[in-house]
């Protein structure tokens, strides 16, 4: 079907690429812009050249927040996708109930974030809070901490409640996957004589791995992007031992008022963040045998 | 199949019109905050504030009535926000910055405001506070920081004493202790609750500047005012050796268990639910803990003590760490008569008797004249009144150099550094910051 005139594609793209513009362009041109200023939000805006990128390099938190985000993002490839991974296996084993187990692994994706930070805020409470009293009843009063309150505790406390949430999102995305296998081929290596662990291992994992590959860049993006959850909790301490990317512009830009700072840092982010979607979709290796979607 | 020609038409329109709809969206809103609705009598201006409690807020809707009533055709919208967003986070920022900023706002006095002024945020109003409206209404101190240039941009509001310690009475009275005066007398009286199985202090230092009021006064304290301030504003290190001393102070409390473990972990607002529940002996926080303590739990017996002395310090042994607080017109604000209008409404001695019931402590003269007032209110006013010296907490001297004062105090208290390491890292990060 021809169009009726040679404008009418692009007339058909104008509402998409407009939004686009005003979304994502035009604040994106802004930031890079801001990033060049001293500006406070509400003062005369003074360009200063590549100062701040200059003070980002030197920043001791900033370096920290790259290491607090990759630590961050490394546990939740562990807790969120691997053992989304594994959920999905389980789930999708024929059984009854399993659409019960998959709802009620689902169900903290659907819950508010800021809801879940509270309310993990109390299990992790140091008196009388669900961890350290259930520690206690068991006679493991040693192993009771300040899990939010402590260095050593409180990111790899955050980074489990980030598994506890989206572990069912992965396991969502994973079950979806696994369904696409055709069952021809499971019969087939069943009647090889492979047992569930072997088709597991062997047939299912190797045959989803092109959404292995997408949920696992999902993942470390997502990481980049994380706030709310590690801002209710701790807000980047104590002493900045959970001080990620997000929280710590939001306190430059918010406390500071040092606007064009924080935007540097953001392009600054942003050209690690795309660096590495760059590197992961060169290394991925195309894969014939897997499911096409 | 044949289709109709008029399909392709009906989705170009609606394509095209929606892509214009989003342009002039998008573009719109700049020209929506140049217009005027001043017109004649009418007008309507916003006032904006963080939250300091359901007493408050009910005398400032009652405020909003009196002002309409008084003046038909004008209207004012309140805009209160939860007060660590509105003070600390992002709240007054993002207002100001907005299309439609708020016409009156809160604000606190020295740094803060000065910081409004240069960015052009703060109306001079030298003319206005000379009127009888509101000469004479006010201690000429009371507009102490609100004063540049010899022009003033700010109405007082309210002092408040930023950090005393608050304690349950009935608990001190069964351990058989009374209030300390010496900082070796705190320690003990601290040492007596612990071995008494109550929790002795508790503070909630998630947002840090709990612990940094105390480190604030402390550091006063032991290294003079003017030494702290120098500290605290860049002119000093704040890693000196006498510094360090005063930090000594609060590892005291974290290395002798007077203070909970999780100081860091637990917000000012949980803290404060413990004292009130009666789960803790004492909370170092501010007078605004009074209305708090008289809506959530009225029948607690609490009473206050000032920091306690530090012998050999040298501050004032007797200071108070205090800041007062104030509205500023918005010097980009349209209807700047009739804000002030507003706040002269507010500080007229009605509106002062109404705050002064709420359970804040207004900075205007003789606040509690013939209002039945809580005990601990008016004990706050005397206090701050009649202070020899008064400290200012650092994040009203210097916001990004406060945080690195206060972070070093959370350090220190939840005995994650040593005072000089602390102080170390404060001062290499201070040292980075921009001067201009």
């Amino acid at each position: 079907m021809k169009p009726s005139s040679r404008w009418t594609p692009f007339i058909l793209l104008a509402p998409a690429i407009t939004i686009f513009v005003f979304v994502v362009l035009v604040p994106m041109i802004g930031t890079i812009e801001l990033s060049f200023t001293r500006w406070t939000g509400t003062n005369t805006m003074r360009f200063i050249g590549f100062d701040n990128y200059t003070r980002a390099f030197q920043d001791s938190v900033y370096r920290l927040t790259y290491k607090n985000t990759i630590i961050y993002i490394l546990a939740t490839l562990v807790l969120e996708v691997a053992v989304g991974f594994a959920l999905a296996g389980l789930v999708s084993a024929k059984g009854k109930r399993t659409a019960w187990y998959r709802i009620t692994f689902f169900i903290p994706v659907m819950l508010p974030m800021v809801v879940i930070a509270v309310l993990w805020s109390f299990v992790y409470a140091y008196d009388a809070g669900l961890l350290n009293s259930a520690l206690e009843a068991v006679g493991l009063e040693s192993l009771t901490r300040v899990w939010l309150g402590d260095p050593n505790t409180a990111l790899l406390a955050i980074c489990f409640v980030s598994g506890w949430i989206y572990a069912g999102f992965y396991m969502a995305i994973f079950y979806a996957a696994l369904r696409r296998i055709p069952s021809s081929i499971l019969e087939a290596a069943a009647l090889d004589g492979a047992n569930e662990r072997q088709i597991f291992f062997r047939v299912k994992v190797p045959m989803v791995r092109n959404m292995t590959e997408v949920a696992i860049l999902l993942c470390i993006t997502g990481g980049f992007q994380t706030f709310d959850l590690f801002y209710v909790m701790t807000n980047g301490g104590p002493d900045h031992a959970t001080e990620i990317l997000t929280t710590y512009i939001v306190s430059v830009v918010f406390r500071d008022h040092d606007v064009g700072y924080g935007a540097a840092m953001s392009v600054i982010m942003t050209i690690v963040v795309l660096a590495i979607g760059v590197a992961y979709a060169k290394l991925r290796r195309k894969d014939v045998t897997g499911v096409e979607y | 199949m044949t289709r109709s020609p008029r399909l392709p038409r009906v989705a170009l329109a609606v394509a095209a019109a929606t892509t214009l709809t989003i342009g002039l969206a998008a573009c719109g809103s700049s020209s929506d905050a140049n217009s005027s609705d001043g017109a004649g009598d009418t007008s309507a201006i916003s006032i904006a504030m963080g939250s300091t409690g359901d007493d408050v807020d009910a005398v400032f809707t009652n405020l909003k009535k009196e002002y309409e009533a008084k003046y038909p055709g004008r209207t004012i919208n309140i805009i209160v926000q939860e007060n660590d967003t509105y003070e600390t986070g992002i709240g007054l920022q993002t207002l100001l910055a907005s299309n439609n900023p708020p016409d009156i706002y809160f604000e606190r006095p020295g740094a803060r405001l000065q910081e409004r002024i240069g960015e052009g945020n703060a109306a001079d109003i030298s003319k206005a506070v000379a009127d009888p409206r509101f000469a004479g209404r006010f201690d000429p101190g009371a507009y102490t920081g609100m004063v540049f240039d010899d022009k003033t941009y700010m109405v007082p509001w309210t002092g408040d004493v930023t950090n005393v310690f608050w304690y349950n009475v009935d608990t001190f009275s069964k351990n058989g202790i009374t209030p300390p005066t010496s900082w070796s007398g705190f320690l003990d009286v601290c040492k007596t609750l612990v071995a008494g199985g109550e929790n002795a202090l508790v503070e909630g230092n998630k947002d840090k500047w709990t612990v940094g009021s105390i480190a604030s006064h402390l550091a006063a304290r032991v290294i003079g005012d003017d030494a702290y301030v120098a500290a605290v504003t860049g002119q000093a290190p704040m890693n000196s050796p006498e510094m360090v001393t005063a930090f000594g102070h609060l590892q005291e409390l974290w290395d002798n268990g007077c203070i909970n473990r999780d100081v860091n972990a637990m917000g000012d607002e949980e803290a404060n639910t413990k004292f009130l529940l009666g789960k803790s002996a004492m909370l170092g926080i501010g007078s605004w803990l009074v209305p708090e303590q008289l809506e959530q739990a009225k029948d607690l017996k609490m009473g206050f003590f000032n920091m306690p002395q530090i012998p050999g310090g040298a501050g004032n042994p007797n200071s108070v760490l205090g800041v007062s607080t104030g509205f500023v017109v918005n010097a980009k604000s349209q209807h700047q008569s009739d804000a002030l209008d507003f706040l002269a409404l507010m500080v007229n001695p009605d509106s002062t008797k109404q705050f002064a019931k709420s359970g804040v402590t207004p900075l205007e003269l003789d606040p509690f004249a013939g209002v039945d007032a809580d005990a601990n209110t008016i004990a706050m006013a005397n206090m701050l009144s009649k202070a020899p010296a008064k400290v200012t907490p650092a994040d009203n001297l210097d916001v990004k150099r406060a945080d690195e004062f206060y972070g070093a105090a959370a350090a220190v208290i939840g005995g994650l550094k040593s005072p000089q390491e602390a102080l170390d890292a404060a001062q290499d990060r201070v040292s980075s910051l921009p001067t201009n």
